[in-house]
């Protein structure tokens, strides 16, 4: 019963010995981490880095910076650990926005050196022949995501990769929920601008009307 | 561009968009093992620098209680320690009591007075019985 949700979170690190903190809170087990407990430690690493490493490839565009992004901000999130506010804010919203700080100065530095250009898609960690028209498809929303201005893009992830409500996107980037709002329609307006002219080549004109 | 192909623009995405999204959704990056390891290995090394500071902290508030009489400490340890140096109050204490609560009866036995020289000893008859030579409690008791 409980296999699917380990799986989940087992898949990155096998070899990770799996305990019964599943149904622990983020922020009970923060708690606990803030008073020594290691199997916390253990648990919110395996729950919150895919999250975070997701979110910051996203932005980023690069595996390695992203890798780094994520490493810092769970360090930040180790130290604050034992000052930890209960009830005033949720841990994935903390730790969403210290990612996005982290990488709109990692962007801002990027672009001031004029390397906007280095990364490239995502190396290809599995073969992509055989997922080239997905491989395509996701490239080109990359490609268009990397167009927008910082906060459209951030909301538009948040949103509709992440999976947030508009609420807590406010919270993390600190603005308020019709600002969110517009932003996203701002974004998903200048995204689907700039994929019109693929339609074709990304294969959506044979899926239907 | 006609107008046409502008509405068009407008219209297509949202849908299609969405199936983008998803399938974004699906291609999210994986954390590598050794990026767990380090996430994992930073937490280990905070706690274990908070245990360190902790552990610093409670000796330095118990080292100054332990160290408050180093001459008391040195004398109790040269009489033998603690149950020795009680030993010696007691005697201590006894002896004084002895001394203030029954003065004749110290001093007879300690000057040996009832043995006065070559007279004959009878225990039978002299004023001075067996019983002088244990220590008086009645007197104790009266006095002290």
């Amino acid at each position: 019963m409980d296999l699917p949700r380990r799986m989940r979170y087992a898949e990155p690190v096998m070899t990770m010995p799996f305990d019964a903190l599943n149904d622990v809170s983020d922020e009970a087990l923060l708690v606990a981490f803030g008073n020594g407990d290691r199997a916390a430690a253990r648990a919110l690493t395996l729950r919150l880095t895919p999250r975070v490493v997701g979110y910051a490839a996203r932005l980023l565009k690069d595996r390695e910076e992203a890798e780094d992004v994520a490493q810092d901000a769970m360090l930040r999130l180790w130290k604050i650990a034992p000052e930890w506010r209960q009830g005033e804010a949720q841990v994935t919203t903390w730790l969403y926005r210290v990612v996005t700080n982290l990488c709109t100065d990692r962007l801002r530095k990027r672009r001031s050196k004029g390397l906007d250009e280095i990364a490239e898609p995502e190396d290809g960690r599995p073969s992509q022949d055989s997922v080239l028209m997905q491989r395509q498809r996701v490239d080109a929303l990359q490609a268009a995501l990397d167009q927008l201005p910082d906060r459209q893009r951030e909301a538009v992830v948040l949103r509709h990769i992440e999976g947030l409500g508009n609420p807590e996107i406010a919270e993390v980037l600190e603005i308020s929920v019709e600002a969110v709002e517009s932003l996203t329609a701002r974004g998903k307006r200048a995204l689907a601008a700039a994929l019109a002219s693929q339609r074709e080549i990304l294969g959506f004109e044979n899926d239907g009307s | 561009m006609t107008d046409r192909d502008d509405k068009r623009t407008v219209e297509f995405p949202e849908r299609e968009l969405e199936a983008l999204f998803k399938e974004a959704r699906r291609e999210t990056m994986l954390p590598s093992g050794g990026l767990m390891e380090r996430i994992l290995a930073d937490a280990e090394s905070m706690i274990d620098t908070r245990e360190a500071t902790e552990a610093a902290r409670l000796a330095a508030l118990r080292a100054p209680a332990k160290q408050r009489h180093p001459l008391m400490a040195a004398m109790v340890a040269a009489l033998g320690g603690w149950r020795a140096v009680a030993g010696l109050a007691t005697a201590g204490v006894a002896g004084l009591a002895i001394g203030l609560g029954a003065p004749s009866a110290v001093t007879v036995l300690a000057t040996g007075s009832y043995v006065s020289g070559t007279e004959a000893y009878d225990t039978a008859t002299s004023e001075y019985g067996i019983d002088a030579l244990l220590p008086s409690f009645y007197e104790l008791a009266a006095e002290g």
